[in-house]
C-alpha cells in the first residue's frame, strides 16, 4: 500500500478532495456543525472574521502536519493531550507573533485568538484525520477545512455587518459605507440584532437550507 | 517496533520531552518578541495621550509617529494621588524610565482600577459613602497628568479606568487650562461587545465630549452618559445604543477620577491661578470665545448641534447690532427639495426654538446653501426655499414672525471644494444668524 502512495502526484483527485469537500459536502461548520462558537462570535465586523479565518487555517495546516509526523511515535493514552499541548503552543506562539509584527489586528481579535485552541474544527481533525494520514495529505485537509471555515465566517460576517452597521469593513481598504446615506433620510434603520451573537445562529441556518436545497444528497433521512 | 508505545515509561518519557521542548520553544519566542510587544505599547499609550489633547493634526497620528513628537507636546508629567499629593513631578529633561513606577507614564491605568479600586469597590458595595471613604483612604491609587502645551495653549491629559460590560475600559481626556472645559478624549476597551460597546473608542462617540464642561459655578459637576435620544445639557452625552453597560462604565469612571484632578486643580494654586487670572481677565472671553480657541476652530461658523450651550451663550456675549452665525449641521433636506427630513431634524429644531425664546429681541437670519450641482437659478430657489421650511416650522412651533428673515444663497458661499463628496455635504447647509 505504500508504494501505491508513494507514486500518487501531489494533487491527485483524492487529494484535491481533500480541499474541496470541506468547502461543501463536509463542510466543517454547516455540516459537521464544529467551529460554531466563533462563528456566531467573531462574525460581526468582515475584517475579524477574514483574519479569524486566515489565523485558524494556520494553525490547523502547521498542527496537522505537526501531528500527521509524530502520529507513529505519540503514545496513545495521552494522545489527546498531546494534540492539545501542540495546539495550544501554536496558539499561542499565532498571539505573541501578532501582538508583535500587527499590534491593532491582534487587538481587535484579543481573546478569539486564545479561543482558536478550544476550537473544535482544529482538535477534531487532529483526532479524526491527521493521526492516521501522511502528512501532505493532513496539510490539505486542514487548507480544506481552515477555507470551509472561513467561508461560512466571511459569508455570515457579510450579512451580519451589512444589514447590523450597514458598512463593511476590508482589510487593507478599511470601512466601506454600503447602505447610502439616502436610505437613513428615508428612515430606513439598521438592524441592531445583527450586531448580537444569536442573529448568526439565524444566519447560520439560512446558510445550512441553501446549501442542503442545492445539493439534495446532504439531505438526511 | 522495538518500544513499546502502551508501556507507562514511554509514556512518561514522551511526555517529559515534549513538555521541556514546548517550553523552551515558547519561553524563546516570547522573550525574543518582547522588545517588539513593548514598544507597540509604549507608542499607543503615547497615540492615545496625545490624540487626548483633542489637536485637529492629532486625528490621524499614527502609532510609530507618536514616540518621535510625544515630548514636543507632553511638558510635564505628574502623578497625584487620591488625596492630590503629589507624589513625582517630570519634566521632558527626565526621560521616561520603565522601572520608574511612580513616573506617569508608567501608570498602568487598568491596574489600578483591577489591583486597587476594584477590591475596594466590591467590599463596599452598595455603600456609595464608605467607598468614597476608602478610595480616598487608600494610597494606592495614583493619577497621571500630562501637562501638554501647543502654541501657547496648556491643556491637561487626565485618565479614567473603570468596567465596562465584560471587561475593563479606560481612557484618557484632555481638560483646557480653565479647568472646565473638555479639549478631546481617546477611549478604550479590552472587550467590550463587537459592534456595540466596542464603539467608545470611534470618533463619534469619543467627539461628542469636545467642549463638554466638568464645573458649574465653582463647583465640579460629573459628565453623564444618557442614554440616545434625550435631550443634553452640556454636561451629558449621549450614550451608545445597545450598550447601556458600557456607557454606565464610562459614566462612574469619569465621574469617579475627574472629581480628584478637578480638586487637586483647585486646591493647587499653580494650577488654578492660571485659569482664575484667565477667567476675570475681561468680560469678553467667556464661555463662547474662550471654547472656540480652545477647539481650535478657526471658522466664524460654528456647528449648532453640538454646541447649543454656546448657541445660547454667544447671544448673551454679543454687543447691540452685532451678529453671529452658525451652521445647523442637524438640519437635513429630501434631495433636491425643500421638505425637511423631520426624522433627524426635530431635535436641532425643537433647540432653536427652545433657544430663540429665550433671546429676547433678538433677529435671526435663516440662509440656505446648496453644493454646485445644478443650475444657478434652480439652486438659489432651492435654497431659500429651504430657508422657508426651517422658517414655516419655527412661526408653527410659536416662534414670532417677525424676528426671521430668509435668504438663499444657492452655490455663492461655499465653505469647501465641490470637487470632493466631502465637500459638497460640507457645502450643503442652512444657517442661522443672531443680530442683537
Amino acid at each position: 500500500m505504500s508504494e501505491e502512495k508513494k507514486s500518487e502526484p501531489l494533487f491527485s483527485k483524492k487529494n484535491k478532495a481533500l480541499i474541496t469537500n470541506p468547502l461543501n459536502a463536509i463542510n466543517p461548520v454547516t455540516i459537521q456543525v464544529l467551529g460554531i462558537c466563533s462563528a456566531l462570535a467573531v462574525t460581526v465586523q468582515m475584517d475579524n472574521a477574514i483574519i479569524m479565518s486566515l489565523a485558524v487555517t494556520a494553525v490547523l495546516i502547521i498542527g496537522n502536519v505537526l501531528v500527521s509526523l509524530m502520529r507513529n511515535i505519540i503514545p496513545s493514552k495521552i494522545r489527546i493531550i498531546v494534540q492539545l499541548v501542540i495546539v495550544a503552543a501554536l496558539v499561542i506562539i499565532v498571539d505573541q507573533i501578532l501582538k508583535a509584527y500587527v499590534y491593532d489586528v491582534s487587538k481587535k481579535l484579543s481573546v478569539f485568538v486564545g479561543l482558536i485552541i478550544t476550537n473544535c474544527i482544529i482538535m477534531g481533525r487532529l483526532e479524526a484525520f491527521a493521526l492516521g494520514n501522511k502528512s501532505w495529505a493532513s496539510a490539505l485537509d486542514g487548507l480544506g477545512n481552515g477555507i470551509g471555515y472561513g467561508l461560512v465566517l466571511v459569508i455570515v460576517a457579510f450579512f451580519k455587518e451589512v444589514f447590523g452597521s450597514g458598512t463593511l469593513t476590508i482589510p487593507g481598504l478599511g470601512k466601506l459605507t454600503i447602505v447610502p446615506e439616502y436610505f437613513y433620510e428615508l428612515g430606513y434603520m439598521d438592524n441592531g440584532l445583527m450586531l448580537l451573537p444569536p442573529s448568526s445562529l439565524f444566519l447560520v441556518a439560512i446558510y445550512i437550507w441553501v446549501q442542503k436545497a442545492r445539493t439534495p444528497e446532504l439531505i438526511e433521512d | 517496533m522495538a518500544i513499546d508505545r502502551d508501556s507507562n515509561v514511554y509514556t512518561i518519557v514522551f511526555a517529559t520531552i515534549m513538555v521541556i521542548i514546548v517550553g523552551g520553544l515558547l519561553a524563546f519566542i516570547a522573550s525574543s518578541l518582547k522588545p517588539l510587544q513593548k514598544a507597540n505599547t509604549t507608542n499607543e499609550k503615547m497615540q492615545n495621550i496625545l490624540q487626548a489633547i483633542g489637536l485637529e493634526e492629532m486625528r490621524e497620528l499614527q502609532r510609530d509617529e507618536a514616540g518621535a513628537i510625544f515630548n514636543d507636546y507632553v511638558k510635564r508629567r505628574i502623578t497625584i494621588n487620591y488625596k492630590g499629593e503629589i507624589l513625582s513631578d517630570k519634566t521632558t529633561e527626565d526621560v521616561i524610565d520603565p522601572l520608574d513606577k511612580l513616573d506617569a507614564f508608567n501608570i498602568d491605568l487598568r491596574k489600578e482600577y483591577t489591583r486597587f479600586v476594584k477590591p475596594i469597590m466590591n467590599q463596599n458595595k452598595g455603600d456609595d459613602e464608605a467607598i468614597k471613604a476608602a478610595l480616598t483612604a487608600s494610597t494606592d491609587i495614583h493619577f497621571p497628568i500630562f501637562v501638554c502645551k501647543n502654541n501657547g495653549k496648556t491643556i491637561y491629559v487626565l485618565s479614567a479606568s473603570g468596567k465596562g460590560l465584560w471587561d475593563d475600559i479606560w481612557g484618557y481626556i484632555g481638560l483646557s487650562s480653565d479647568l472646565a472645559t473638555i479639549n478631546g478624549t481617546v477611549f478604550d476597551h479590552k472587550q467590550e461587545t463587537a459592534g456595540l460597546g466596542s464603539k467608545i473608542n470611534e470618533a463619534w462617540f469619543e467627539d461628542q465630549f469636545i467642549g463638554k464642561i466638568i464645573a458649574e459655578n465653582g463647583k465640579f459637576v460629573p459628565i453623564e452618559v444618557k442614554k440616545p435620544g434625550n435631550d443634553l445639557n452640556n454636561h451629558q452625552i449621549d450614550g451608545i445604543s445597545g450598550a447601556t453597560f458600557t456607557g454606565v462604565g464610562v459614566d462612574e469612571m469619569l465621574g469617579r477620577s475627574m472629581e480628584v484632578y478637578y480638586d487637586f486643580f483647585k486646591n493647587n494654586s499653580e494650577f488654578s491661578t492660571v485659569s482664575n487670572k484667565k477667567e476675570s481677565h475681561s468680560s469678553k472671553s467667556t464661555g463662547a470665545v474662550r471654547l472656540k480657541a480652545d477647539t481650535n476652530i478657526t471658522m466664524e461658523l460654528l456647528p449648532f448641534a453640538d454646541n447649543f450651550d454656546l448657541f445660547l451663550l454667544s447671544y448673551s456675549d454679543l454687543e447691540i447690532g452685532d451678529s453671529r452665525s452658525f451652521i445647523l449641521s442637524g438640519i437635513k433636506f429630501s434631495a433636491g427639495s425643500a421638505n425637511i427630513n423631520k426624522h433627524s431634524s426635530t431635535k436641532t429644531l425643537e433647540k432653536i426654538v427652545e433657544g430663540l425664546k429665550t433671546m429676547v429681541g433678538a433677529q435671526v437670519e435663516l440662509s440656505g446653501h446648496t453644493d454646485n450641482a445644478g443650475e444657478e437659478e434652480a439652486l438659489l430657489t432651492l435654497s431659500k426655499n429651504r430657508a422657508e421650511a426651517v422658517k414655516t416650522y419655527l412661526i408653527e412651533n410659536g416662534v414670532d414672525e417677525t424676528q426671521i428673515t430668509t435668504e438663499g444663497y444657492g452655490a455663492s458661499q461655499p465653505l469647501a471644494s465641490n470637487d470632493t463628496q466631502e465637500g459638497k455635504d460640507q457645502n450643503k447647509r442652512t444657517e442661522i444668524k443672531i443680530i442683537k
